[in-house]
């Protein structure tokens, strides 16, 4: 039996179980949380952090990790890696990139910052074994993935085809399974598929010119796959029409499409736009604020924006090569792939000064400040398409502290500061609410029971921090961080390296969906459905960790 | 991993077709079966009988402990290392990149210069690229610009080129243009082939014209390239017209002073063509496990070959840090060859080598160490890259094997190298 661990004297916040700021000892048992023994104490090893701050470890459900479209933009900007450099130390391994950092350095810059879980959201289904092999090379870190549905030429066959809605679920199920995948995500739904027929914008209810299958169609069937095949994450959906000014009426539509079943829209600040003001563009944040009091089926993840050089990487083709006008250096990658979706790197700057990258700023910590329930609203910033995640603690600092708000919020383009109400807001979040935003929330949302908390049960994935008013200092140099009851990093510094599990979902499913698959495969790909499979032994021979989380089959509307 | 002969992944080329049928032979020996394909040929030949061949140290038969022993001790006693070769599959390159990190090696790959005429103009201006199915379901209208890429990739335009594709019907079969290469083998009768006839080596003057025209600009000369303005002026057309286009071209098969301003050009072209169409480039790269090297690379370290790992992080010099260069201007103090696929010859060095190895490599001098590896897809699995760089296949052993993996033997000689002051 391992040693017993004690951290004495911290003050927990584990919003999940309730604690809120208390004084309490955690105990710590093969990698488990466990209860106070009370009298009974057992020989047991200590750590004192009295006066510390405790969360449970930080978890990112939506962070551009790893896969094909992050190694492009890798490629894409070598300006991104050559300032920003480290060589190995001892048995870690060296490093580069800020906005596009690699793989090793992306789960030392995590857990330095106290985070133990990352999600890659858009992987496509084709590029599987590729983002695998990226994130067996990411350490520190749990992780999963998203398979990127709702472009792909075989969906559009189902539905034209006049497939009942247990196929559409058996089809989505099996997808899972094959690409070792935890949740679903649609990018641009129909969008992507309608660039490859030259189609230049899709609106909600614009018709796919080859299919004639609409958007809203594309949703309503998905989100409703996603409920009954039992994902505890609902749809995961980046809506049509990003960027564009008035996209926050696709955005509402697009709530109202799914009738009634569960949907998430990530980077909504991104899709938050009006036509209001003398510049024709504005903020939508009260409107999306109206739809989460009104929809206890919505969340939300933000996607702010702050300033400076990132790379944008998306799988919306579309927009990105509208956006490639905006390229800054002048340059700009499209990728249609594999009959399944695409991809878009675009470098961008988002500049304090300017108008339009002033406001998304503030539209971001508009919704952020405004949102009535912090269990559905997660901390983002689309990394890297608003900002390189490391950037989360100053983001973290921008919500806690009002008086520097209000100083970042003088130096912006003045226009902007007229347009935004972010001035009237006097908001500040709690560590509490911290703790639901970044830990607590995103563990329910995705289903990991025993992650996002520090109740008996849980894995000793923690952080300490000290509490310093200047939330920025105090969130980016957390002082002891423990991954599955392990010491990881001390006083900012990684001192064991932990190699994190690969979270999956196995959806019950019709295995004669396979057969149908197999046969689209083998008629039109350049691939046979065998070689298209990842299987678990392949993430396990590369020294990686299945971890299966529960699904629960439902069936009828919502 | 179970041994397969239907339906095998070729770790030959960049195209990884899955489709083999393999038979096994005398002495564990493997051979294509079918589809036929020079490259699968050729390489199932070469990977012999499963005899399992003793590493050598200079030239002499030592146990494998010896030789892991000789090969750490070089390592760690050198100031310079360079890992070059690099050929292997992406499990390999992975063990081969972390040994490369501890020692503070540069690494190339043997083909890096065709990776290197692509990747310079796509870090000066982007691309618009696709993948092999796309091209197979929706390409219309193909134009093969330079050498037939099927040198690289033999089975290429029949296995993405069928009569029919999702969106590609009998009625309006496709069409496939040829400028500045011909047909270098016989092509399905379904396809409608035409040549313009052009000079290999002017392909980025005749690039640049067709994004003129595209542009709705005026050719300042009656011919360009000796190819007449009118006729480019047709083709232009035809490529406005094309529904789904996709130009292919084998950057390392391009001639002339400057390859990569022909690339440029062509992605420049490809990119000027969406502004009302679709047109997709898909250059055609790899072989010797090149994309699965090249994207493991970039993955670990953030920046692409020809990178040397310093103590201050990776850093990129693509002109600098090329094998050839690093060993002629002794750059490099220790030469690590890396060659699992084909007996590819090491470059000429007079500095001492260490070769992780086809069993049948031809060395001018026997290296101070040679560890014989298996090949992978044949000895042992792992993972295949194809030319897109967006689909791996999973390669799966031919045979049962007792010949070590790349990745093994790295690993083994990472472990046993001390710890060295960087």
């Amino acid at each position: 039996m391992s040693r017993v661990l004690r951290l004495v004297g911290g003050r927990v916040y584990d919003p999940a179980n309730g604690v809120d700021g208390e004084l309490r000892d955690l105990w710590i048992e093969d990698g488990r949380i466990i209860a106070d023994p009370g009298a009974e104490v057992p020989k047991h090893d200590t750590i004192d952090i009295s006066g510390r701050i405790v969360m449970a470890g930080a978890i990112d459900l939506h962070s551009h990790i790893a896969g094909g479209k992050v190694n492009l933009g890798r490629a894409l900007m070598p300006e991104d890696h050559h300032g920003h450099a480290h060589g190995a130390h001892g048995r870690l391994r060296s490093g580069s990139g800020a906005a596009t950092p690699s793989t090793f350095s992306t789960g030392h810059r995590y857990a330095l910052m106290g985070y133990t879980a990352a999600f890659e959201p858009a992987m496509v289904p084709a590029n599987a074994r590729h983002t695998h092999l990226e994130l067996a090379d990411t350490p520190m870190i749990d992780k999963g993935v998203y398979a990127m549905l709702g472009n792909d030429d075989l969906l559009f066959r189902l539905i034209q085809s006049g497939a009942v809605q247990e196929e559409i679920n058996d089809y989505v199920a099996f997808m899972l399974e094959a690409t070792q995948a935890i949740a679903v995500k649609t990018v641009n739904p129909g969008g992507i598929s309608a660039f490859k027929f030259n189609q230049r914008k899709l609106d909600l209810d614009e018709p796919n010119a080859h299919y004639g299958v609409t958007p809203r169609h594309i949703l309503l069937r998905l989100a409703r796959a996603v409920a009954e095949i039992g994902l505890a994450h609902p749809l995961h959906v980046h809506c049509n029409n990003l960027g564009v000014p008035g996209n926050v009426e696709t955005t509402v539509k697009t709530i109202e499409a799914v009738e009634g079943w569960p949907i998430h829209l990530t980077h909504v600040q991104f899709h938050c736009y009006g036509t209001e003001g003398d510049r024709r563009f504005s903020s939508g944040a009260t409107r999306i604020v109206e739809m989460l009091q009104r929809h206890s089926n919505l969340s939300i993840d933000v996607g702010q924006v702050m300033f400076g050089q990132t790379m944008t990487e998306s799988g919306d083709t579309m927009a990105q090569f509208g956006n490639r006008v905006l390229a800054e250096p002048e340059r700009w990658l499209c990728m249609d792939i594999e009959c399944e979706a695409g991809c878009g790197l675009v470098p961008f700057r988002y500049r304090d000064r300017s108008f339009v990258n002033a406001l998304q700023w503030a539209i971001g910590l508009e919704l952020f400040l405004t949102a009535p329930d912090p269990w559905r609203i997660f901390l983002t910033t689309d990394h890297p398409n608003g900002a390189p995640f490391t950037f989360y603690p100053r983001l973290i600092r921008l919500l806690m502290d009002r008086d520097f708000r209000a100083e970042m919020l003088a130096r912006i383009h003045p226009a902007a500061r007229r347009h935004s109400g972010l001035a009237e807001i006097a908001r500040e979040y709690t560590l509490f609410e911290i703790a639901i935003l970044t830990r607590a929330a995103p563990a329910r949302a995705l289903g990991l029971a025993d992650r996002g908390h520090l109740g008996p049960g849980a894995a000793a994935d923690i952080t300490v921090y000290v509490d310093d008013a200047d939330r920025e200092r105090m969130f980016g140099h957390p002082v002891l961080v423990l991954k599955d009851g392990r010491v990881v990093v001390r006083d900012g510094r990684i001192v064991a390296e932990a190699h994190g599990a690969t979270n999956v979902v196995r959806p019950e499913h019709d295995p004669a969906i396979a057969g149908r698959i197999e046969r689209f495969f083998a008629e039109h790909m350049t691939v046979r459905l065998p070689h298209f499979r990842v299987s678990e032994a392949e993430i396990e021979s590369r020294g990686g960790r299945i971890q299966v989380r529960e699904t629960r089959r439902r069936s009828g509307a919502a | 991993m179970e041994a397969r002969l239907e339906e095998a992944v070729c770790p030959f080329c960049s195209l990884a077709c899955d489709d083999l049928h393999l038979k096994r032979t005398e002495r564990g020996g493997v051979a294509l079966v079918g589809p036929e394909c020079p490259l699968a040929r050729t390489g199932y030949i070469e990977a012999g009988t499963d005899e399992d061949l003793p590493p050598r140290i200079d030239g002499q038969a030592v146990a494998e402990s010896a030789a892991i022993e000789r090969a750490a001790a070089l390592i760690a006693s050198s100031a310079a290392p360079l890992v070059a070769g690099l050929a292997a599959e992406v499990d390999g390159v992975r063990a081969a990149l972390a040994l490369a990190d501890a020692c503070g090696a540069a690494l190339d790959h043997l083909r890096a210069e065709g990776l290197m005429r692509l990747l310079l103009p796509l870090i000066e201006r982007g691309a618009v690229q696709t993948t092999l199915s796309e091209l197979r379901n929706r390409a219309d209208l193909v134009l093969v610009l330079g050498p037939d890429p099927r040198r690289i990739a033999p089975r290429l335009i029949e296995r993405a080129l069928p009569p029919t594709g999702l969106f590609v019907q009998e009625a309006a079969p496709r069409r496939i243009l040829f400028i500045g290469g011909v047909p270098e083998t016989e092509l399905a009768p379904h396809l409608s082939v035409q040549v313009i006839p052009a000079p290999t080596h002017r392909l980025a003057e005749l690039a640049g014209a067709l994004a003129r025209l595209i542009a709705g600009k005026a050719l300042p000369r009656p011919e360009i390239a000796g190819v007449p303005a009118a006729r480019l002026a047709e083709l232009a057309q035809q490529m406005r017209d094309a529904r789904y286009g996709v130009a292919l071209f084998a950057p390392a098969l391009l001639e002339g002073a400057e390859p990569e301003l022909a690339v440029a050009a062509i992605l420049h072209l490809i990119q000027e063509l969406n502004r009302t169409t679709r047109w997709s480039a898909l250059p055609v790269a790899g072989g010797d496990g090149l994309i699965g090297a090249s994207q493991a690379m970039l993955w670990q370290s953030g920046v692409p070959l020809r990178s040397r790992f310093t103590p201050e992080g990776p850093r990129f010099a693509p002109h600098r840090l090329a094998a050839d260069r690093l060993l002629r201007e002794r750059e490099a103090d220790l030469l690590i060859w890396i060659s699992a696929f084909r007996p590819a010859p090491p470059p000429e060095a007079s500095v001492p080598m260490i070769a992780l190895a086809h069993p049948e490599t031809r060395f001018a001098r026997p290296p101070e160490v040679f560890l014989p590896v298996g090949v992978p897809g044949v000895d042992h699995g792992g993972a295949a890259f194809r030319m897109d760089g967006v689909v791996a296949l999973p390669l799966a052993p031919a045979r049962a094997s007792t010949r070590k993996s790349a990745a093994g033997l790295l690993a083994a000689i990472h472990r046993a190298l001390p710890m060295v002051a960087r």
